[in-house]
């Protein structure tokens, strides 16, 4: 996926030299990418430095590795405007993203969630947390933290008096 | 150890907070959304404060019982809300209200104040009292005494309270521009069980839309009846308890009962000033009268 994604945006990058301004960037994890500025852009993060032209070298990304940034460029290019025609077709690529499985897309969309949140993509972010609500929908508070893996830090008695609370929430 | 990316570390949720929140707003059940909230202390803080402003009902709701406007401040409606709702495969009744602002009339503001859950054979009546410059929603709750028999058809208006017998058949036509409940052979007589009283916090503001339970009324004293109400402090009452509400019974309708007296509300003591019983045969009116102060 990795590779697919930066020899797209690259390619594309040479047909429009000149016109079209390459953006490169670098993950966490020294990975760099070059990617047209039309299509970098629908990260509102890195719109706001282009705008105040603080774009001319390498972006660093902090927070976001390699693979995870792949995954965002190859987000941005199917969601460049004009790029797909087919609606019905970005909506099936879009539902790869709506279902979390197992452990390894929990984790991919955990990352693309910080991604999409550092680098401020509302589409993204917008398709990652509905993933999310979808996944912990119907499940009970223990599941729940389950899926997130996140101790209680309520003690027993602070417990109790929630679940006395909110009884009607626990009642089949 | 860590068996995915959003376990805590050191004991801190990792999701940054905005996140959690666009999370919660695509929740469309209550039910998950107040799960979530008993994750974990943080968490609960970030779900309440984002739940807190929402409209959406954890129930369906079957039928409307009551609708009661007041206007306030030349531009503002506040308009109750009582329903009757299935929940959990029962059947509640609930309660709410909402502001609005007459200029414009598309943006309504929400001030939810349910709070518990009356199982559907209580029912209620609620007051709006201003008091103390603060706008006070006063909740009577009645106990359902009795259903006697009657043997004329009565005509209600769309107040219907009292048609939450299944027993008696009920039968709903709409006549005109009115919804007009026709009910076969039924009476209702309730006795007061209690008090609540809700404090909208500040009606003028926009971006708060909640009401709290108040437990005490501190020295004030309320007076309270359908056909006005009535907010006074201690000072001007002299040889009066404070912290009690003064009630009548005003129901309208069939309720034939003379339950009238004071609540206390610091232990919930009921002092009713007559003895109570029914009489199907007349209807009366009760309403405070304040000589002095108008």
């Amino acid at each position: 996926m990795s590779t697919a994604a930066t020899a797209d945006a690259s390619s594309s990058g040479d047909t429009t030299e000149g016109s079209v301004r390459l953006l490169t960037l670098q993950s966490e994890d020294g990975e760099v990418f070059e990617v047209k500025e039309t299509i970098a852009t629908q990260s509102v993060t890195i719109k706001g430095m282009v705008d105040d032209d603080c774009a001319t070298s390498t972006i660093p990304v902090c927070n976001v590795t390699g693979r995870t940034l792949a995954m965002v460029i190859e987000w941005w290019n199917k969601h460049e405007i004009g790029a797909v025609s087919n609606e019905k077709e970005l909506k099936e690529w879009e539902s790869q993203f709506d279902t979390i499985d197992d452990k390894s897309d929990r984790d991919d969309v955990y990352d693309l969630l910080m991604a999409a949140n550092y680098l401020n993509i509302p589409t993204l972010l917008d398709c990652c947390t509905s993933a999310v609500a979808e996944a912990i929908k119907g499940k009970s508070t223990d599941e729940m933290r389950e899926f997130f893996d996140i101790k209680s830090d309520f003690d027993e008695k602070e417990e109790d008096a929630l679940r006395k609370e909110n009884q009607w929430a626990f009642e089949n | 150890m860590v068996s995915n990316k959003f376990s805590m570390i050191l004991g801190v949720v990792q999701l940054p907070t905005d996140v959690l929140e666009t999370i919660v707003d695509r929740l469309s059940s209550e039910i998950d959304c107040v799960r979530l909230s008993m994750v974990c202390k943080s968490w609960r803080s970030s779900v309440k404060k984002r739940t807190r402003t929402r409209t959406r009902l954890p129930f369906e709701i079957l039928r409307l019982l009551c609708w009661h406007l007041l206007r306030f401040q030349s531009t503002k409606v506040f308009t109750r809300w009582q329903v009757l709702c299935f929940f959990k495969n029962q059947k509640f009744t609930s309660r709410g209200g909402f502001l609005f602002d007459t200029r414009s009339s598309d943006s309504l503001d929400w001030v939810h104040y349910e709070t518990s859950w009356i199982a559907e054979k209580s029912i209620f009546k609620s007051y709006l009292v201003e008091s103390n410059d603060e706008f006070l929603i006063v909740h009577k709750i009645l106990n359902d005494i009795r259903v006697i028999i009657g043997d004329e058809d009565e005509d209600e208006d769309e107040d219907g309270v009292g048609n939450g017998n299944e027993d008696h058949e009920v039968k709903a036509i709409a006549i005109a521009m009115t919804m007009t409940i026709l009910i076969t052979s039924k009476f209702q007589v309730t006795q007061l069980s209690k008090f609540e009283i809700f404090h909208i916090v500040d009606p003028n503001s926009s971006n708060i839309h909640v009401a709290t339970r108040l437990h005490s009324l501190d020295n004030r004293t309320l007076f309270v009846a359908e056909r006005g109400s009535i907010s006074i402090p201690l000072t001007s009452l002299d040889g009066l308890k404070r912290n009690c509400i003064f009630f009548l019974d005003d129901s309208s309708r069939h309720n034939l009962s003379r339950d009238s007296g004071v609540f206390y509300i610091e232990d919930g003591r009921i002092e009713r000033s007559f003895p109570f019983r029914w009489d199907d045969t007349r209807i009366f009116f009760m309403s405070w009268l304040f000589p002095n102060r108008f």
